[in-house]
């Protein structure tokens, strides 16, 4: 006998994040077990990387700190990059904002699902955001970020490993599909995309990549300029 | 050290709800047309960002041929075929496949 899933439980775009989110899950777990490998070889011990993943949940964060306490440069340092690592969370959460629901307590809840790729996947042109698909791919990410985290922390696998396999190409993989799919979408922001390239090759001469990409949101205020607005879909 | 672990994940704990929650406790309901345009930009800015960062690393120093083209062999799996996982998995492929030879 089957077992039937109570799919009605779920609306069909948080189970369309969900369907979508699932290979990102599988980068997310592939990631963690780096965090958690480095950390726990680092002198974190067991409990503060799995603590970190299950209330930090942000890969740029959790690695900004580790790098900063690893290279001797202190608490303060660690949190500090990795505030300014996280600062393109505020116009995501802006952008995300008008459409998650209930009041300001409840939509400020919601917006500790935004990661990188669900609120990518989550637009669905100009300023419109889909929240449950948004829900629904950080409901499959997030447990594989803990799980990651649980596995690299008890394993403490060889970075080589994860080298040899390729598994750092799964990121940057994902977001350029992702990028493609935005541009064919809206072929005006190629120009954009163009720019942040540029500003953040250059930025990462004299910062590191998760502050340069901070820069990412300066370079969409090019959206201001009318004629590089792509006429919004029906 | 191990104080100064619990307080930096303490520490970036905070700062990562503050800058999520930020947005949607103190942004309007709905936003001002000029904002509705820079967020339609926002996304392909930051992707284009995030594959660069992954790419370069700190002062390019992280640069690796085949990562690269792994990432263009992506990108041209996208563009004939479409889809996401299928260009993914051969970004991984060719890239493993590169540092074996």
């Amino acid at each position: 006998m089957g077992v039937r899933l109570p799919t009605s439980m779920f609306s069909p775009s948080f189970r369309e994040g969900a369907r979508l989110g699932l290979p990102l899950g599988l980068s997310a777990l592939l990631l963690a077990i780096t965090f958690g490998a480095t950390a726990r070889s680092g002198g974190w011990g067991v409990a503060a990387p799995i603590v970190a993943s299950v209330v930090v949940f942000s890969g740029s964060a959790q690695f900004a700190l580790l790098a900063a306490l690893a290279g001797g440069a202190g608490v303060a340092s660690g949190v500090g990059a990795a505030a300014l690592v996280n600062a393109r969370f505020v116009p995501m959460g802006l952008s995300m904002g008008p459409w998650l629901k209930g009041g300001r307590l409840r939509r400020a809840v919601e917006s500790l699902a935004i990661v990188d790729a669900s609120w990518v996947l989550a637009h669905e042109g100009g300023a419109r955001f889909n929240r449950d698909k948004l829900l629904g791919a950080t409901a499959v990410q997030y447990p594989m970020w803990v799980l990651g985290t649980v596995v690299g922390v008890l394993l403490s696998p060889s970075a080589d490993v994860f080298e040899s396999l390729a598994f750092d190409a799964l990121y940057p993989a994902f977001f350029l599909v992702l990028l493609m799919e935005e541009l064919e979408a809206r072929p005006a922001t190629r120009w954009t995309a163009l720019l942040s390239a540029l500003v953040v090759g250059a930025l990462v001469l004299v910062l590191p990549p998760g502050v340069a990409v901070v820069a990412c949101g300066f370079v969409a205020l090019l959206g201001l300029r009318r004629r590089l607005a792509d006429p919004e879909p029906a | 050290m191990t104080e100064g672990i619990w307080i930096g994940v303490a520490g970036i704990a905070v700062v990562a709800v503050l800058m999520k929650v930020a947005g949607p406790l103190l942004g309007p309901h709905e936003l001002p047309e000029p904002a509705v345009r820079v967020v339609a930009h926002l996304a392909p800015a930051l992707l284009t960002g995030l594959v660069v960062a992954d790419l370069a690393g700190r002062r390019w120093s992280a640069f690796d041929p085949a990562l690269a083209a792994g990432i263009a062999a992506a990108g041209l799996l996208r563009w004939r075929l479409g889809g996401i996982v299928v260009p993914v998995l051969g970004a991984v492929a060719v890239t493993a496949g590169l540092r074996l030879g």
